[in-house]
């Protein structure tokens, strides 16, 4: 049905799609996946007739149904094209926040598809609207249809985006990362959808995705793309198990796939039964191999297996925790609301461990890790910690560091604050300065970092200066605030091989807080899950994924697909 | 309601605040007005006696707790510049009560000038696309909003009074006789008062609907199929309304207080000359009225920009 055939983009004379040719026939699942800049949203994007007017075709055409859409050296035809967006093509964006008009109610938006192109009456194109909405699962369908986006969850807008695309049954559904912008549950339930549709509508989609293991899950038939250009393709489970690719063999390998760390985990499995003394003697070579920097994969069962001395002093002790947020502006009539976003939450973290936090946005993590850093005074019960003030390393490696300060400012910056707090603590500038260098060095990166802005380096070299930053004042604890999720799977697993290396050398203990469930898995030695500000379970990585005694977390760990 | 009534307290808070530091400036300023109204005539006894007349020998809470009550009751005091005949002293109400029309009316025509005139110059500068007409209105909005406005009057007087004789510079019909002819008379100020107003909402209108054309909802609403008339009427001129809106409220506030050097050059009686001959004479309870009217109007207006921010945008929560 959709032919796209020797395909090339360029912006600004530069290409970034490079002859990509696929086909697509009805009622199938075809997966693009790569990494960020491999060309995939770009090419979703020319096929929809929905590049920039910068951006030219510079070889190859695309046919739907031998009807050529676009040809190389023609100017995009948008009359044409509006035959097709809607009718025949529609598009699912990444960001269910922002794809939505944010000034319109709802039901207009989706009914403007009908308005567009069908003479149905008012009457009519309501009902249907109101049909749709229910097969795609919204509930209150009458209440949704005259709120504004805002008032809708990301999960109800990503499904008014999809009803807004099936509603006049197109042949071909293009979905650009359709859930990576949702928590893990409603992720679940937002690909179960795209499946049933495309089963009970026998429509082609073409699926973008950066998640291998959705992409193996749901996709008939994957490309893999790199650099604008597609390395690999073909039927799913040819591509995984047999990738003839050296590069998509190395995708799959850099994903933390809990698969795979089962392989591990089993293996040391028969050491379980033996005698402690005889265990732990088992376990110090595993943990220093894992030290030297093997490859990123399944080492993260073994490499945690040395670390664990619960019989020390933990490094922090929270007791009884409880969390508030002032509700409501500043106004000097209404008494300000407490909220209690945390409640009653206790837990220990020892040195040289790692604790994972796991759960969905508003779940109270980030505001469980501001307490523990003391950013918000507005807490009940008790915080002790053995260490100096904790650092953290932010999710967002592109707007948490200061882009006017070179790296070597920023490194140094925890150190002046420290000395301006306290006088015992300030530091020569010499000091500081080796202190900088020498933390350069420990986060994989040379001397020539040191005068660079930030805008120079790469997401991954970012994140590896967040890091550097939290651990110069020298903490024995630090907070990770999903700190690999903005980041390409490839550069996660250096990250997180990073962040081990660093643990052991330092005796680190960190609260790991992550959405992703196999990155978890992947760094940390005990799991927490929370729940609508509770701690609902704790306990040890392998009893949580092999055993978990909550609903909630069986239903956290099965929507991760792993 | 809720929304209102917090409104309606900042309101009164601030206007009694600024009342306090009005009245208090004008406490501390050097000069007397006494001497002032009497000039030549000054004698020890005639100034005692007005003195007591003005109520100037109180202490001066209680002659703010007078003054407020006063105003309160709607007696503005009376002006000590200004008498209506020989005996009588003329009311501060009725001193601005006749200046206010003009200002109020020149702030009208203006603004149905900026509003009328901008948006659709601002959406067709964002549709068009076009480098020459992109660097041809540049130029022109920067050279409207950077000519100084006395300099813009007097280059209206020229064109529009002496080359087209459209109106007589210089001349003025009082609204109380021809209401008609007032308001032809006042095209040619407001003209001069709107035009830098026009150039900066159609850059800020035209900035912000490019901004807009950059988000996600507008990717969306093409892959529906809508074209580009489509998307920028239906989708991207109310998003990109904000801005503006709340620039317009700039703008209404400023020239409802007065239009101080437009009203000079063309020579109407309005709220602006009076505040500077008020000010040049001492003539306090004038200046203190004034500067009251302008805090409100201002408050006022923010206030009317907030409610339309409502309106136009959902995501603030509803009044």
């Amino acid at each position: 049905m959709i032919k796209i055939d020797d395909l090339s983009v360029a912006f600004d004379g530069t290409e970034v799609v490079k002859h990509v040719s696929l086909e697509l026939r009805d009622g199938e699942i075809l997966g693009v996946v790569g990494e960020s800049g491999s060309g995939k949203s770009v090419t979703a994007l020319t096929l929809m007739g929905l590049t920039a007017e910068t951006a030219r075709l510079t070889t190859g055409r695309i046919l739907f149904d031998d009807v050529v859409l676009q040809e190389a050296g023609k100017a995009r035809d948008k009359a044409l094209y509006r035959e097709y967006q809607g009718v025949r093509m529609s598009m699912v964006f990444q960001e269910p926040m922002t794809s939505l008009n944010p000034t319109q109610r709802v039901g207009r938006q989706v009914e403007e598809m009908l308005k567009l192109h069908t003479k149905l009456t008012a009457e009519e194109i309501r009902r249907k609207v109101l049909e749709t909405f229910e097969s795609v699962g919204l509930r209150d369908v009458e209440k949704v249809y005259a709120g504004y986006p805002h008032q809708l969850s990301g999960g109800m807008r990503q499904r008014v985006m999809i009803a807004m695309a099936v509603i006049l049954h197109p042949r071909l559904i293009v979905a650009d990362e359709p859930t990576t912008a949702l928590d893990v549950t409603v992720q679940n339930q937002i690909i179960e959808l795209l499946q049933e549709i495309n089963q009970k509508q026998n429509n082609a989609i073409l699926f973008i995705t950066h998640d291998l293991n959705l992409a193996r899950r749901i996709c008939h038939r994957v490309a893999v793309m790199k650099d604008g250009r597609v390395v690999e393709a073909g039927r799913t489970e040819d591509v995984f198990s047999h990738p003839r690719e050296e590069y998509t063999r190395r995708l799959i390998e850099a994903v933390p796939s809990r698969m795979k760390c089962r392989r591990a985990a089993s293996a040391r499995g028969s050491a379980e039964g033996r005698p402690a003394g005889a265990q732990s003697a088992e376990r110090q070579p595993a943990g220093g191999q894992s030290a030297e920097g093997q490859p990123a994969g399944g080492q993260g069962a073994e490499g945690r297996a040395a670390r664990l001395e619960r019989s020390a002093e933990p490094i922090v002790r929270v007791k009884d925790l409880s969390v508030f947020y002032k509700d409501g502006s500043n106004s000097l009539l209404s008494r300000k609301k407490k909220r209690c976003v945390v409640e009653g939450a206790s837990f220990e973290i020892y040195p040289g461990e790692s604790l994972g936090l796991v759960g969905e946005s508003g779940c109270g993590k980030t505001s469980l890790s501001r307490a523990l850093l003391g950013m918000n005074r507005q807490v009940q019960g008790e915080i002790m910690q053995r260490t100096i003030r904790p650092q953290m390393i932010f999710q967002d490696p592109y707007s948490s560091l200061n882009p006017a300060k070179t790296i070597g400012w920023l490194l140094q910056e925890p150190l002046r604050a420290a000395g301006a707090l306290d006088r015992t603590l300030a530091m020569t500038k010499e000091d500081m300065e080796a202190a900088a260098y020498d933390m350069l060095h420990r986060v994989g990166m040379d001397d020539r970092y040191f005068h660079r802005k930030p805008s120079q380096l790469s997401g991954g070299q970012r994140q590896r200066i967040s890091i550097g930053q939290a651990l110069i004042t020298g903490p024995g604890f630090i907070i990770a605030d999903e700190p690999v999720s903005a980041l390409d799977v490839t550069i996660q697993a250096q990250i997180m091989e990073l962040m081990q290396k660093l643990q052991q050398e330092m005796n680190l203990s960190y609260l790991f807080i992550s959405h992703d469930i196999n990155v978890v898995y992947h760094m940390c030695d005990r799991i927490m899950v929370m729940k609508e500000g509770k701690i609902i379970e704790i306990g040890e990585t392998e009893e949580i994924y092999n055993h978990p005694k909550e609903e909630y977390t069986k239903l956290l760990l099965c929507g991760s697909g792993g | 309601m809720k929304y209102l009534v917090k409104k309606v307290i900042t309101l009164i808070m601030t206007l009694f605040l600024v009342s306090v530091a009005a009245f208090l400036a004008f406490q501390i300023i050097p000069g007397d007005v006494v001497a002032s109204i009497l000039g030549m005539e000054a004698t020890p006894e005639r100034e005692e006696q007005l003195r007591e007349e003005l109520g100037l020998n109180d202490p001066p809470v209680e002659r703010y707790f007078n003054w407020m009550t006063g105003v309160l009751r709607g007696d503005l005091g009376v002006s000590y510049r200004y008498s209506k005949n020989m005996n009588e002293m003329m009311p501060v109400a009725e001193l601005i009560g006749d200046k206010l029309p003009v200002t109020l009316m020149l702030a009208f025509v203006s603004l149905i000038l900026i509003i009328v005139i901008s948006i659709p110059l601002g959406v067709w500068w964002a549709k068009s696309g076009s480098h020459v007409l992109d660097a041809v209105l540049g130029v022109a909005t920067q050279t409207a909003m950077a000519v100084p406005s006395f300099f813009l009057g007097i280059l209206v007087t020229y064109l529009f009074g002496i080359v087209l004789k459209l109106f007589t510079p210089g001349g003025y019909v009082s609204y109380r006789e021809d209401f008609a002819g007032f308001l032809g008379y006042l095209l040619f100020p407001a003209l001069s008062v709107a035009i830098p107003k026009i150039a900066m909402t159609a850059r800020f209108l035209r900035n912000s609907m490019l901004t807009e054309f950059g988000s996600d909802y507008v990717r969306t609403a093409y892959s529906k199929g809508c074209s580009r008339r489509r998307v920028m009427y239906r989708h991207v001129l109310k998003n990109s309304m904000m801005p503006v809106v709340t620039f317009l409220g700039m703008i209404i506030a400023e020239i409802v207080a007065g239009s101080i050097v437009v009203e000079q050059v063309f020579g109407l009686p309005g709220i602006g000359r009076l505040l500077i001959s008020s000010i040049n004479n001492r003539d306090l309870p004038v200046v203190e009225i004034l500067i009251l009217y302008i805090t409100f109007v201002v408050i006022f207006v923010y206030f009317l920009v907030d409610i339309l921010y409502r309106v136009i945008d959902p995501r603030i929560s509803e009044v």
